[in-house]
């Protein structure tokens, strides 16, 4: 498993911090992308911030009241190592399937 | 190469064999553990690109090492891969080891002055006074069902450019090896990680030290089989030659082939550049049949090359001429067709009879 973290993103406005108002989600649980996680207060107003990805809550940073640096850890997802890459699919391991077949005689000089 | 070295056959030498322990890892978990253990061997290392530092890569080949080192060798840098190059460029002249990445394969080409300008021929041009121990990881080749310029094949470029090493790895085992031998190589060298192996595990005998080091301290060459190609599946009435992420294709082509008995050999280039002609001429001396499949288009690709080298020794005794199974000459097409593009085991199969069919007239 891997783990990524997800640092408090510019909420706009080129505000550089955020209060935490309340938690929605906690450690251990199981969140799937753009779920609301957390509600925040900055200078200039209240918002749910919806998750960036689908994933296991690990650890959630600042409680209730508490102030967050835009681009400090906010919270941290544990995912599966081969859904951690951020761009394309996984190609699966299937069985190989053919339809030709060949044919030849060898001659083993 | 020499009777010692080829004794070593795989990557890592006999001096620490027997003490170092097997992990099962994935590539991806192979190469971030081979990056870390070239950043604390070694001071001057410094590893850069887009996304590598905070978030740890797109796909999480840097994962934890600038909280681990520290954001002086493990960072971010802008969207600009002439920077990256450029700034690789005069790290190396101030004695760095930079190991940049170029974050997929098709934004290698705003930066190709950077890499065939002046990393190619700096040393040359400065009479040997400054090198370039450069290792340009570039996550290479298609197979993910990504968007334009994520599935490209740049081998024959770089391999066309002197001064350029280009090595691409199939195995989580030599992924490990080959990076930490690249990074530790006075010459620049681009390293093609076939992203769409990224995440399938095999076995890795780790290494404390570098198998380069390791090689050196036993009294022998620059790294011994490590410059060399290898022997994936042995077998006799045909040679199947690949690199990147066709070897493991190739490996299912040669198990059904047995199918119809016939015997395939795979040999799994390793390095484009240098290319291991030996190796060539050992195994298709013995089929007597090669059949070349990679990505790229087929024109002027890589295929071509390999085809001349097996001619050249093999003349006497191939029974026909190297077949080629590549990619089409188009550029490379968005994930939807992809299937279509990259060479599939029916395509390689056929390959395979054109050659068995040939007959002298």
């Amino acid at each position: 498993m891997a783990e990524i973290s997800f640092p408090l993103p510019d909420l706009g406005e080129g505000l550089i911090e955020a209060t935490v108002l309340d938690w929605l989600v906690s450690p251990g649980q199981q969140v799937e992308r753009n779920q609301p996680i957390v509600e925040l207060e900055t200078s200039k107003s209240a918002l749910e911030l919806p998750s960036p990805q689908a994933g296991k809550v690990v650890r959630i940073h600042g409680a209730a009241g508490e102030t967050i640096n835009v681009g400090e850890p906010l919270i941290v997802f544990e995912v599966p190592d081969d859904t951690a890459g951020i761009v394309g699919t996984v190609p699966k391991d299937e069985a190989p399937k053919r339809r030709v077949r060949l044919s030849a005689v060898l001659d083993e000089d | 190469m020499s009777e010692a070295a080829t004794a070593l056959s795989f990557a890592p030498g006999p001096v620490t064999m027997e003490t170092e322990p097997v992990l099962h890892l994935s590539m991806q978990q192979a190469l971030n553990r081979a990056l870390d253990e070239i950043l604390a061997d070694h001071p001057k290392t410094v590893i850069f690109g887009e996304d590598c530092g905070r978030l740890g890569g797109v796909f999480r080949i840097t994962d934890g090492l600038q909280a681990k080192h520290g954001e002086e060798r493990v960072f971010d840098t802008p969207l600009a891969e002439s920077a990256i190059l450029g700034m690789s460029v005069g790290l190396a002249m101030a004695g760095f080891h930079p190991i940049p990445e170029v974050q997929f394969d098709g934004f290698a080409y705003p930066a190709i002055n950077q890499i065939v300008c002046q990393i190619a021929r700096m040393n040359y041009r400065s009479r040997g006074t400054l090198p370039m121990p450069i290792t340009l990881r570039v996550p290479s080749f298609g197979g993910i069902r990504a968007p334009e310029h994520h599935g490209e094949s740049l081998e024959a470029l770089f391999a066309h450019v002197p001064g350029l090493k280009v090595v691409s790895p199939s195995t989580p085992h030599d992924a490990y090896h080959l990076l930490k031998y690249a990074a530790t190589r006075p010459d620049p060298v681009i390293f093609m990680e076939p992203k769409s192996r990224y995440w399938q595990k095999g076995p890795v005998v780790v290494s404390t030290a570098t198998p380069g080091q390791a090689m050196l301290d036993a009294g022998m060459d620059d790294g011994g089989s490590l410059t060399g190609a290898r022997v994936a599946r042995e077998g006799r009435h045909l040679t199947l030659v690949a690199w990147g992420a066709m070897v493991a294709r190739c490996l299912q082509v040669a198990e059904l082939a047995a199918e119809d008995g016939i015997d395939v050999e795979v040999v799994d280039l390793r390095w484009l550049k240098p290319i291991d002609a030996e190796a060539l001429a050992r195994s298709v001396g013995k089929t007597r049949r090669a059949v070349v499949v990679h990505e790229a288009p087929l024109t002027s690709g890589l295929g071509a090359e390999v085809a001349q080298l097996i001619t050249q020794h093999c003349f006497q005794t191939l029974k026909a001429p190297v077949e080629r199974v590549t990619g089409f000459d188009v550029p490379y097409p968005s994930g939807d067709l992809e299937d279509e593009y990259i060479p599939n085991i029916d395509r390689i199969l056929f390959g395979i009879q054109r050659v068995l069919e040939y007959r002298r007239g």
